[in-house]
């Protein structure tokens, strides 16, 4: 446990704010969503100080526009940053960009009906499942832990909890009720997990 | 046409590609911080200029920068953001081959087909990209179907708004050349074929 890992989720987007399902499609970063990671990007400035660290992300869009925002405001370029397809959101895959999880349910009532057997580990059709995330993020974080030092990892919502849930060595079921907010962010450290408030100057 | 038809034209903000001068075309690079705050601002400062008349149609080029930027400029005038048009005709000239490269690697590579665009800009194409002659032609299909209705917001890139510009105020290409690509404001395009820059 040796690494400290700066746990960041994209900033909202137009598909969040309309209960869109994004998976890996995606849609642009709201107004609100610049703030917010500007927000986020300001309060991990001062936690950084003058340390160094190595910089990772997603590569679907709004976490590279997320990553961009972040890397102006702590001072380092964007070809510093390493783009990780593991760190991609979990995939729907037919059913990425659906329309809302309600929408789901009414579309697909037997496919839901199977997913709440087994959530952990239901695939949508072409899609992943939270066990195939896991498996893909473990050797991440085992990577992170070998390199040691400081990271910043700016990557999704479900990732979000499912590393942290790795990290913690959660349930299934406490994996799933964890959060995953846009206002705030997470420090890994130690093998504890610590939730950090960006400070907004647009409340 | 109205005679009071009042366009509002903005190019994306600034890119990483914009900041390391690489032609983008195509392809996609994020706003910077400084592109998020050109957005910002001149949404904030459209919705001034609007006061609190609703936009009839806002359309947007597809491409990721310019979608980015138009999400940030509907917020700031509390323009519904799911009722942004996204207009394939907007999208900006590509450089084929040449998109993604700097002019030094341009010149590197294809100095023999650069020096064959400076006898005639409008009608050349680099490798697999598309000339200005072609991209008028789908700029000027856009702007004969837009609805003569007002106000109307348009949101796509550097060159082709250049593109859109000499059509609206039927210019020689000479002439569209030399017009500006600016992030830090931008075009009301009215109905007597005039233009006004409007700076943040």
């Amino acid at each position: 446990m040796a690494a400290t890992i700066y746990l960041i989720r994209h900033g909202e987007t137009t598909w969040n704010r309309a209960g869109r399902l994004q998976g890996q499609a995606d849609s642009p970063l709201t107004l609100k969503g610049t703030r917010q990671i500007e927000a986020v990007a300001d309060t991990l400035r001062n936690l950084l100080k003058n340390q160094n660290y190595v910089f990772w992300a997603s590569p679907i869009g709004r976490t590279q526009q997320s990553a961009s925002i972040i890397c102006d405001i702590i001072g380092t370029n964007y070809e510093n940053i390493k783009f990780d397809d593991r760190l991609k959101e979990i995939t729907l895959g037919e059913r990425d960009g659906y329309s809302s999880w309600q929408a789901l349910k009414d579309d697909y009532p037997k496919d839901m009906a199977e997913r709440e057997k087994d959530p952990w580990h239901y695939q949508h059709p072409k899609g992943e499942s939270s066990q195939m995330v896991l498996e893909r993020l473990t050797p991440f974080l085992e990577e992170l832990e070998v390199l040691k030092g400081v990271h910043v990892v700016v990557s999704h919502g479900v990732v979000s909890k499912i590393f942290r849930g790795l990290y913690l060595k959660l349930s299934h079921a406490e994996t799933f009720a964890l959060d995953r907010p846009q206002e705030s962010f997470y420090c890994l450290h130690q093998g504890n997990v610590e939730i950090i408030e960006a400070i907004s100057k647009w409340n | 046409m109205e005679l009071n038809q009042k366009i509002y034209l903005f190019r994306h903000g600034e890119t990483v590609w914009n900041k390391a001068k690489r032609l983008q075309g195509h392809k996609d690079t994020p706003l910077t911080l400084q592109g998020v705050k050109q957005a910002q601002a001149m949404g904030e400062k459209l919705s001034h200029v609007l006061k609190n008349i609703e936009p009839k149609f806002f359309f947007s080029s597809p491409i990721g920068r310019a979608h980015q930027t138009a999400t940030i400029i509907a917020d700031s005038i509390n323009f519904n953001t799911e009722s942004i048009t996204l207009e394939k005709k907007l999208k900006e000239i590509t450089f084929g081959d040449w998109d993604g490269l700097n002019m030094e690697e341009i010149l590197l590579d294809y100095e023999l087909i650069w020096q064959k665009r400076t006898k005639d800009k409008w009608t050349f194409a680099p490798p697999n990209g598309e000339s200005y002659e072609v991209a008028s032609a789908r700029v000027e299909r856009f702007l004969k179907e837009i609805p003569e209705e007002h106000p109307i917001i348009i949101v796509a890139h550097g060159s082709i708004n250049k593109v859109i510009r000499g059509c609206w105020r039927d210019l020689e290409p000479n002439e569209v050349f030399k017009l500006d690509e600016p992030q830090n404001g931008f075009y009301e395009l009215t109905s007597d074929r005039h233009e006004r820059f409007i700076e943040v």
